[in-house]
């Protein structure tokens, strides 16, 4: 039985809260027989107004999902646990009307686009919630046009689901939810699951949608520079309870309380944050605005107006600067080896790449967030027939990968073409490029999982042709995108211990890896769970600790931070970091532009199976023609530094800023005349 | 990998309705079962490969279910002698190998009967796509609930397949050893358990998403009767064709019968 409509309390415009929760609390049901009920949300209080853009916003955990889950009545009727409080969808309490009815006027999109599509065509899911209401076909036939259109889909009606990319597919759910015409539209994470294409393209769609119809939208998200444009509300969620709630411009006027509770800030947001940072701590914040940068536009405008001017002015060349931390590092330089054997350098570059040497780590004082300009590399022999060295802790470092002319396909469909590239040890390698460009078939060739078609592919001396996959296991840690791909043990111990062991380790030596992985992941007190009933980002880690306690020289991970908040991407960037500095290779598919700008030290584009370009982080990302001919994200650091005007001119796109930290570094206010004490980024 | 076997194209077959292919095909087997006599069989044979030629069906797709189905025929074709020893007209007898001329014909027939019972099943099956596989089931009274766990389930079983390559090749990658080829086949399923466990988990949790996709979209409204986007209509055309069917389904019983 619906409930009276409740009494408005803001009446603002006369526009009624379509969405209205009280005191909210739930627990989800205990997974093991004898634990206690989970809560996730905790006396949440919520309105939401018609017409409205709200914006859901937390770290992993917060309960962003479940929250979502409460709004379209799937908690408390399909989901076992204990709810308190009351949610009102259009003046009806979910907890008394049945979800399907609830459906009429609730739209829902989950992040995984290949478990919303369920039907055999893209027009049969665009009707099903249509056929379930009973419409005639006329009205169905014409809503599906109109739905199709609204996302730019209308080519693809007939086609099978599995046929689209990531991005068309959760167009096709976004189609999906607004055919039958509801007040509100849910997303729960729409974009975690796409490269920044399928990102721009469902957050464009979003945008037609808002034009075209007086809909709600209610999104949970954690890539909040899409968010600070379009967000008529925010609210911030943590640990099961709204922190903190605001309109859009939360991000530009409190960004400490994102980070503290670990969200991604939007970059601009970022740049502004760490200026008035930089400018506090050196003591010219006096007399100037503090800068604030509410969107990407804003800020390019406003460092266009010459407000910066460059101090110093040398882009982050870890050799230039000295490390703000010491730390042991090897003191033998060496260049990386000559031009490829078969001298098919990639053409584009006219220099031989600059190597790297000492590590550089900015640790800001009040966050955790380790930035990362280059990477030591360890005496590598440059003869690649030399074993590989070892250091003190026992692990083989890699004396390199070479890939020579190495084609496959799929089928018919070539997926890699001529492609070479030499990964020396102890490079950061991050491999770039849209999905389905060719960079999860190339890394799955470096363990030996795949093997070319033709060319050669050759990991520490051994060709992965002609050897088994076990024996490169021991050269090669692989950490698949998805961590349930890897999990199946009983608790997180023997999970973690499977790999050592299967690799050859005694006993003693596996007890000593495991204890170390879960040292360093923090992983102690879960010693004896599950891992299948962990969230989602201690599964990642598990997944991680499991391959890194292999000890091997070379870690490939694909796209590690994919679903982790900043934080947690933070951590284990920073475990990878440390790794890297004592000697491991390690190499990322990642779409996630701004971590590569923090981390790596070298990176490859791929496109279409071609390898458009190789070489330092600082080459790839300063290219921005190259960055958007492979359908990759630009830093939004370098397009600032790029758009600084006056003194502070980036003279070579070369030099642009490629993180928020070395942007802060590296400009500063044009009226500020002292000399700031000490700099780190000063060449003096 | 599809579990979708449908030729598109644009032929007469294929335009028909569902409920009329499932028809035909449920009297071609049952000719072909019930029946020995080499006409029905070639018969049969015959009338389905010109159904499927007349839909515009490409002479490759029914040569490549030929390819594959040739071991099987010529294994039944040699194993048939052994094991029928009637026939009059002997003409080769060697221990256990007695060769007559009706056991060598009923040696063919029983070998082709094979192909016959595969291509009613194809008649059907390369003709209709699986949606309209599912609402020709439903309209012919199966419920709609199992209607729809039949299409999901052809929808997501090439992911699975996806799926078991992507965990197997997670899993090598942290040494599980799956490559035990010389080994008891016990212990080769035994070292694919890691796999299958992983498989089941995930296999779950997409179970659930989609079954929250399919709630949040309104499935099982009370109150509504569910309406079809997928129209069937049997238009005159059909009914001949089903009539058609039918007279010579029972004018070649009735032949085989009486000679």
């Amino acid at each position: 039985m619906p409930q009276p409509a409740p009494h408005p309390e803001h009446d603002h415009d006369h526009m009624t809260n379509i969405i209205e929760v009280h005191g909210l609390d739930w627990h989800y049901m205990p997974i093991t027989a004898d634990g206690q009920p989970i809560l996730a949300l905790n006396h949440i209080s919520l309105d939401v107004r018609q017409g409205e853009f709200l914006a859901i916003t937390g770290p992993t955990g917060a309960g962003k999902s479940t929250l979502c889950l409460a709004l379209t009545g799937l908690i408390p009727n399909s989901v076992d646990g204990i709810m308190n409080g009351q949610v009102l969808i259009n003046a009806q309490d979910t907890s008394r009307v049945a979800v399907a009815d609830i459906a009429r006027h609730v739209g829902y999109v989950q992040q995984e686009p290949r478990e919303q599509l369920f039907s055999i065509t893209v027009e049969d899911d665009l009707a099903f919630p249509m056929e379930n209401m009973g419409m005639p076909y006329d009205q169905m036939d014409r809503r599906i046009d109109e739905a199709l259109s609204l996302v730019s889909m209308s080519e693809f009606r007939k086609r099978k689901p599995t046929a689209l990319s990531g991005g068309q597919m959760q167009r096709v759910a976004i189609a999906a939810a607004l055919v039958n015409e509801p007040d509100v539209l849910i997303l729960d994470e729409p974009t975690a699951a796409l490269d920044s294409a399928g990102e721009a393209e469902v957050f464009a769609a979003l945008e037609t949608i808002r034009d075209e119809r007086p809909i709600t939208i209610v999104i949970a998200e954690q890539k909040t520079d899409r968010l600070a444009q379009c967000a008529d509300r925010v609210i911030v969620m943590d640990e099961g309870r709204i922190i903190e709630q605001g309109g859009r411009a939360l991000f530009a006027d409190e960004p400490e309380l994102f980070l503290s509770h670990g969200i991604d800030l939007p970059e601009a947001c970022e740049i502004a944050w760490k200026l008035n940072e930089t400018a506090h701590r050196s003591g010219t914040a006096d007399g100037c605005h503090p800068y604030r940068f509410a969107t990407a536009h804003e800020a390019l405008r406003t460092l266009g107006n010459g407000r910066l001017t460059a101090f110093g002015g040398q882009p982050f060349e870890p050799h230039a600067t000295a490390p703000l931390h010491t730390r042991s590092l090897p003191t033998s330089l060496s260049m990386r080896p000559g031009p490829m054997p078969t001298g098919s350098m990639p053409p584009r570059l006219p220099r031989p790449l600059t190597p790297t040497r000492s590590a550089q780590a900015l640790r800001p004082e009040q966050h955790k967030l380790p930035n990362r300009e280059g990477q030591p590399e360890q005496a590598v022999n440059t003869n690649r027939q030399h074993p590989s060295h070892r250091n003190s802790t026992g692990r083989q470092l890699s004396s390199g990968i070479t890939i020579s002319h190495l084609c496959y396909s799929y089928g018919q469909s070539l997926a890699l073409n001529d492609v070479n590239m030499e990964i020396t040890g102890g490079m950061f390698l991050a491999l770039l490029g849209r999905n389905g460009s060719g960079k999860t078939t190339l890394a799955k060739h470096l363990n030996g999982l795949l093997t070319p078609a033709s060319g050669t592919v050759t990991v520490d001396g051994l060709n992965t042709g002609k050897h088994p996959i076990g024996a490169l296991a021991r050269h090669v840690g692989m950490v698949f995108q998805n961590p349930d791909d890897q999990i199946f043990c009983s608790s997180v111990h023997d999970e973690i211990a499977f790999g050592p062991r299967s690799i050859g380790y005694d006993d003693k030596q596996v007890h000593r890896l495991t204890d170390n992985a879960m040292c360093q992941f923090g992983l102690q007190s879960l010693r004896d769970a599950p891992p299948a009933t962990l969230g989602y980002g201690e599964r990642k880690k598990v997944a991680i600790a499991s391959v890194l306690a292999m000890n091997s020289g070379i870690i490939v991970l694909d796209e590690p931070t994919a679903g982790l908040d900043r934080r947690l991407a933070d951590q284990l960037l920073a475990i990878l970091a440390d790794l890297n500095a004592q000697g491991v290779t390690v190499i990322i598919v990642s779409h996630d532009i701004r971590a590569v700008a923090r981390t790596c030290s070298h990176a490859a584009v791929l496109d279409s199976g071609h390898l458009l370009e190789f070489g330092t982080t600082r080459e790839i990302l300063t290219d921005t023609a190259l960055l958007s001919k492979a359908g990759c994200a630009i830093p939004f650091a370098v397009q600032a530094s790029l758009a600084l005007d006056g003194e502070a001119l980036v003279a070579k796109p070369y030099e642009a800023a490629l993180t928020p930290d070395e942007f802060a570094m590296r400009f500063v206010p044009a009226a500020s005349n002292q000399s700031l004490p000490n700099h780190p980024g000063a060449p003096r | 990998m599809t579990a979708d076997l449908y030729v598109p194209a644009d032929g007469w077959l294929h335009r028909a309705d569902p409920r009329v292919k499932f028809a035909l095909t449920v009297l071609l087997l049952g000719l072909t079962l019930a029946l020995r006599q080499t006409s029905v069989i070639l018969m049969a044979l015959l009338i389905e490969h010109v159904l499927l030629m007349t839909s515009k069906i490409p002479l490759r797709n029914m040569l490549r279910i030929w390819k594959m189905l040739l071991p099987l025929i010529v294994m039944i074709v040699v194993m048939w002698p052994l094991f029928d020893h009637t026939g009059a007209d002997m003409l080769f007898g060697f221990g256990p190998v007695i060769l007559t001329k009706q056991n060598l014909v009923m040696a063919a027939v029983m070998g082709l009967r094979v192909p016959a019972l595969a291509f009613a099943c194809f008649v059907l099956l390369f003709t209709t796509d699986q949606a309209m596989l599912v609402r020709g089931l439903v309209a012919l009274g199966v419920p709609y609930r199992i209607g729809l766990t039949i299409s999901t389930s052809l929808r997501y079983i090439p992911e699975f397949f996806v799926m078991f390559s992507t965990i197997s090749q997670a899993q090598q990658a942290r040494g599980l050893n799956l490559t035990t080829g010389k080994a008891k086949l016990s212990r080769r399923v035994r070292a694919y358990i890691p796999v299958i466990i992983a498989v089941l988990i995930q296999g779950f949790t997409i179970g659930e998403n989609v079954g929250r996709a399919m709630e949040s979209r309104g499935l099982g409204m009370q109150g509504v009767r569910r309406s079809y986007y997928r129209q069937l209509r049997m238009r005159p055309s059909d009914w001949a064709i089903l009539a058609a069917g039918m007279l010579c389904a029972a004018a070649v019983a009735v032949l085989a019968i009486v000679a």
